[in-house]
This record gives C-alpha cells, sequence and structure tokens, in this order.
C-alpha cells in the first residue's frame, strides 16, 4: 500500500509539473504562426537573430526561455519541408 | 550768461549731426551691398545644391531601378523554378537486417540469420491548385542480392510460417512495395486531395491509391509522424477508393474533428480480356468484386493536446478465397471491423507517448468452400455449408519515452493480442511478420537513436506467441497450435536497421 502511494505520488508529481508547460502548438496558436510558413532552415535562421525575431513575431519576447525552447522546437518539426502527415483530407 | 567755452561746445555738437549722418549713411551703403552679396551667393548655394539633390536623386534612382531589375530578374528565376518544379520529392531510405527463431509445435526449432534487406520510398507531393493537392509514393523493397525469391521458395522460414501467403509481390496488389521483392518502383500510394466545399463544414475528396498503410499507432516505432488514415490494427495495406471526408473542426472544435466515408475495392475480379476483339472473354458473372466501405469519425480528446481518437467500421462484402486469382475462386462470404482507438504524444509535456486500440471482427461466410489442395476452405471454416458467424477480437498496447535527459534516445514497448478468430484488413503490413495479425501474443521492444533531425538507428526484438493457425489469413478454420502437427509455436525476430527519411 505504501509503495503504491510513493509510485503515486512520483507520477502525479511528474504530470502536473508537466502539465505546467505550455505546448509549442499552443503557443504559435497565441502568436498566430503558421510553421509551415517556413522551411527548416529559415526559422533556424530567424532564431538566431532575436532582434529581427521579435519584428516578425511580436510577442515572442515575452516568452520564457523554456517556452521559447518548445515554440522553436515545434516550428521546426511542423516546418515547410519537414515529414508531414498523410492521412485522408488533412 | 553763456561762457565761451559753452558755446564752442554747442557749435561743435551741432556741426557733428552732419558729419555722423554722413558717415552714418556710408556705412548702411556697405552693410546693404554686403547683404546683397550675401543673398547672391545664397540664391546660388540654392540653386547649385536644387542641381546637386537632383543630380543625386536621378543616380540614385537610376541605380535603385537598375538593382530592383536584377532582383526581379532573380525572382523571375526562382519564381520560375518554383512553378516548373511542379512536384516536391521527398527521400526515404531503409536498410535492415533481422535475425529469425522459430519453434514449431512439434519441438523444432529453425533459425535464419542475418537477412538484410533495403527499402526505398519517393513520396511525392505537389500543390496542384488552392484546393487541389496530390500525393505519392513510389517504394522499392528487397532483400539484399535477391528479387522475389524469398517468397516462392517453400524452404524459407519465412514461407513455412502460420498461413502468410507467400505469394511474390508483384503478383499481389496489396503487397507491391509492402514486402520485399525486386528492384521494381511499386506505387503504394497516389492520390488526388480535392476539397469540393469549402464552408462551414469542409468536404473534401480523397481519390485514387489512398494512405491506407503504416497508420496510427506505427509512427512511434517508425520515429515519424501518423502516415495513414486508419489504425493499423484494422486496416493496413494500400487500398484504392474515394474517401470523403468532411471536417467538423470548425462547427464542433476539435473534439469531433471529422468524418470519414470511404468505399473502395479489396479484389477486382477483372475478368475481361482482349475487350474489344473477336477474342474477347467478358465474364463479369463468374465472381463478384469484393466492395468495401468505412465509416470514420476522429478528434481529439479535450484538453489533450497532440491526442486522437477514432471510431472505425470497415466493412468487406463477397471476400475472395485467393485474392490474387481470376479463375478458380470462389466469394466465400461478408466481414466487418469495428474499432476504438485512442493516442497521446508527448503527453503533458512528458517525453511519453501512449496508444491503445481495441478491435472486433466479424465474419460471415456464405456456405461455399474451394480446395487448394488442403481440403474444402471457406471463409475461416474448413466445413461445406458452414455459415455460422466467426468473432474474433484484438488489442494492441503500448508507449514509447523520450527521455528530456536524453533528447536523441527513444524507447518503446508495444504488445498485441488476437483472438482464435480475429482477422482484419492487414494484407500489406510493412512488418514482415504482420505481428498485428497474431492470433496470439506479440511482444516488441525497441530503441531508436537519432543521429541527426534525418536519419536514426534502431534496434528491437519482436518475440509472437502463437496460439492458433493461419494468422492473417481468412480462409481456412484457425486451429489450436498445441493440436497441430508443425504449426508455429513461438517466433521471434532480432533487428537493427538504419533509417533515412529526408
Amino acid at each position: 500500500m505504501r509503495k503504491k502511494n510513493i509510485l503515486l505520488f512520483f507520477v502525479l508529481t511528474f504530470f502536473s509539473l508537466s502539465a505546467c508547460a505550455k505546448t509549442g502548438e499552443e503557443i504559435a496558436k497565441e502568436l498566430e504562426i503558421s510553421a509551415s510558413s517556413k522551411a527548416i532552415k529559415q526559422w533556424e535562421r530567424l532564431f538566431k537573430k532575436p532582434e529581427r525575431l521579435v519584428k516578425k513575431i511580436p510577442g515572442v519576447d515575452k516568452l520564457t526561455e523554456k517556452e521559447l525552447e518548445v515554440f522553436m522546437e515545434y516550428l521546426i518539426n511542423h516546418a515547410a519541408d519537414s515529414d508531414h502527415p498523410a492521412a485522408a483530407g488533412l | 550768461m553763456k561762457t565761451p567755452i559753452k558755446k564752442f561746445t554747442q557749435i561743435l555738437f551741432i556741426l557733428s549731426i552732419p558729419t555722423a549722418s554722413l558717415l552714418a549713411a556710408s556705412s548702411n551703403d556697405d552693410v546693404l551691398k554686403r547683404l546683397e552679396n550675401l543673398e547672391n551667393e545664397i540664391a546660388s548655394l540654392k540653386s547649385k545644391n536644387i542641381q546637386l539633390q537632383e543630380k543625386l536623386n536621378k543616380n540614385t534612382s537610376e541605380s535603385m531601378e537598375e538593382e530592383l531589375g536584377t532582383l526581379e530578374d532573380r525572382l523571375d528565376e526562382v519564381e520560375t523554378m518554383v512553378l516548373t518544379d511542379k512536384i516536391d520529392f521527398g527521400l526515404g531510405f531503409r536498410n535492415r537486417v533481422e535475425n529469425y527463431e522459430q519453434k514449431l509445435s512439434d519441438g523444432t526449432k529453425i533459425s535464419d540469420k542475418y537477412n538484410f534487406s533495403s527499402k526505398l520510398w519517393l513520396n511525392m507531393n505537389a500543390d496542384i491548385t488552392e484546393n487541389m493537392s496530390f500525393h505519392g509514393r513510389a517504394t522499392m523493397y528487397k532483400y539484399w542480392s535477391d528479387s522475389d525469391v524469398a517468397f516462392e521458395n517453400s524452404n524459407s522460414i519465412l514461407a513455412s510460417m502460420g498461413g502468410q501467403t507467400q505469394q511474390a509481390p508483384s503478383k499481389y496488389d496489396y503487397k507491391q512495395g509492402r514486402m520485399p521483392g525486386d528492384t521494381a518502383l511499386y506505387i503504394d500510394r497516389a492520390y488526388i486531395d480535392w476539397t469540393v466545399y469549402d464552408g462551414e463544414i469542409p468536404v473534401i475528396l480523397t481519390i485514387g491509391r489512398q494512405p491506407a498503410t503504416d497508420g496510427p499507432s506505427y509512427e512511434f516505432k517508425e520515429n515519424t509522424v501518423r502516415k495513414a488514415t486508419y489504425s493499423a490494427l484494422f486496416l493496413d495495406a494500400p487500398q484504392d477508393g474515394i474517401v470523403m471526408t468532411a471536417k467538423l473542426d470548425k462547427l464542433l472544435g476539435e473534439s469531433l474533428d471529422s468524418f470519414r466515408f470511404g468505399y473502395g475495392k479489396a479484389f477486382q475480379a477483372h475478368d475481361a480480356s482482349y475487350v474489344g476483339s473477336e477474342f474477347s472473354t467478358i465474364s463479369g458473372d463468374a465472381l463478384q468484386d469484393t466492395h468495401m466501405m468505412g465509416l470514420f469519425l476522429e478528434g481529439k480528446i479535450p484538453s489533450v493536446p497532440n491526442s486522437f481518437w477514432m471510431l472505425s467500421y470497415i466493412g468487406g462484402g463477397d471476400m475472395p478465397a485467393n485474392p490474387t486469382a481470376s479463375v478458380g475462386n470462389e466469394n466465400i462470404g461478408d466481414m466487418a471491423v469495428y474499432g476504438v482507438s485512442l493516442q497521446f504524444s508527448n503527453l503533458l509535456s512528458s517525453g511519453v507517448d501512449l496508444f491503445a486500440h481495441y478491435g472486433i471482427s466479424n465474419l460471415t461466410p456464405n456456405g461455399k468452400t474451394i480446395d487448394m489442395g488442403f481440403g474444402p476452405m471457406g471463409l475461416m471454416t474448413n466445413e461445406i455449408g458452414d455459415t455460422d458467424d466467426k468473432n474474433g477480437y484484438a488489442y494492441w498496447v503500448g508507449g514509447r519515452y523520450n527521455p528530456y535527459f536524453l533528447p536523441d534516445l527513444k524507447i518503446g514497448y508495444e504488445y498485441n493480442h488476437g483472438s482464435k478468430n480475429w482477422f482484419s484488413f492487414l494484407f500489406g503490413s510493412n512488418d514482415i511478420v504482420n505481428k498485428l495479425a497474431t492470433r496470439g501474443d506479440a511482444h516488441e521492444i525497441y530503441v531508436v537513436y537519432d543521429i541527426n533531425r534525418y536519419a536514426y538507428i534502431q534496434a528491437g526484438a519482436l518475440m509472437v506467441d502463437y496460439d492458433y493457425t493461419g494468422s492473417g489469413v481468412h480462409v481456412g478454420a484457425p486451429m489450436s497450435v498445441s493440436n497441430s502437427p508443425r504449426a508455429i509455436d513461438t517466433l521471434a525476430n532480432y533487428y537493427l536497421q538504419f533509417s533515412l527519411l529526408y
């Protein structure tokens, strides 16, 4: 019983900590940015120039370091030349 | 009385006035003259300045026009290239080595090691118009230094497996590009997405060879993203047909994202030869085509990003006994698969992916059988005249973990179980063992290491324990492995692969 409770505590802590973070998709929606508007290399180039990034994506400077990282990962994973999902009518 | 000094002072003062006036007049003229000169100089400078400005403007304008002209030419070149590059190509390439170990019901052990294979696929995409796009995939899949032999060699370990149809892929529509064959490129998907209505509920028609292979949740093991419309437990085969997708998310939100209705053919008798000539042989009534229909609902689980649920129904009427032959064949009955799927990617940003699929299969033999050298065989039966329903079920669960402290590493585990009568449309599974068709239990564990964004190495082990014979085959009654001589009892596949998707 005690072991179960400890395990449950760790699982809940793990997920609740994770749950606080915003996903890249949510950030992109908030900032009204479409990941497929640029190719992977273009996103990478933009993120190397913070001043230009702020001009291109207003509000990006308000993100935390972690959020910025998640946001960049999302944009790159869903860039125009990324591995796209396939299904009828997508 | 005035003193002489005062008088003299008065006279001097009176005399000094005109003198001062004369002197002042002379000074004003100078100033005026100087002012005039200054004005002239300013005017001259202004004039020069205007001339210079005009010259400068002219030069700048000419230079900018020249520069713009050059840029326009360059943009034209790029635009021409973009407009004439009608199809975008992507590359997939996989090299794999597999080691099989098999134990038969009589205790015989067989192993077949170091089976190397290569798979190449060319992905094609084209945006034709704003409401029409094309997608295709051409695939070459073969064993090293071996073309088509493995599937026709009765001594092959795979040829002896529980009922797997060992036809050369070139003869079997569903297996082209899906099972190792020769160096030929086969088209395992080629379809048009056409948005016929773009209103509150957009309607999209998907016409052609459908994205029906490697579907959810194979993407975790394949280290990619969703690659098909259907759950891989219910349908995993190149499928020719038409699918209508109604996008409901604008109206109902993402929790009910889309409704799909699909029609396709699982088998087309193609019993017309030399049409239009005097040798024409059209005998359309000899064997019925297998018409398939599917209904699908899917959406996201509310408040859970990167998740999806799906309800599936797939039905097929007039199943053929042998999907490769028009002669000596028979329609043996109907079948349906009902399924529910749940999937979570990167659940709550934890790096954990989870999935679960559950399906029920219902097969209704029509009493007809054919004899392929093993006695009468009908739809999941060996009895002539048997029309009783054969119901089966299967489930497939698994997960993958991508630790945040080792971002290039992924560890996954999958388990599936199928009952005695489990059968679904998995003829074109890319998994050579076709584990999801198993009537028994299958465990798979794997590790993926990302070399870079496009390439990865994977090592894994698949262990299958068969309870009944005939996994993945719809003809003949499944038999208990323990009561069957030389049926496959267990099968293990240890594999290592290098994959690239670019």
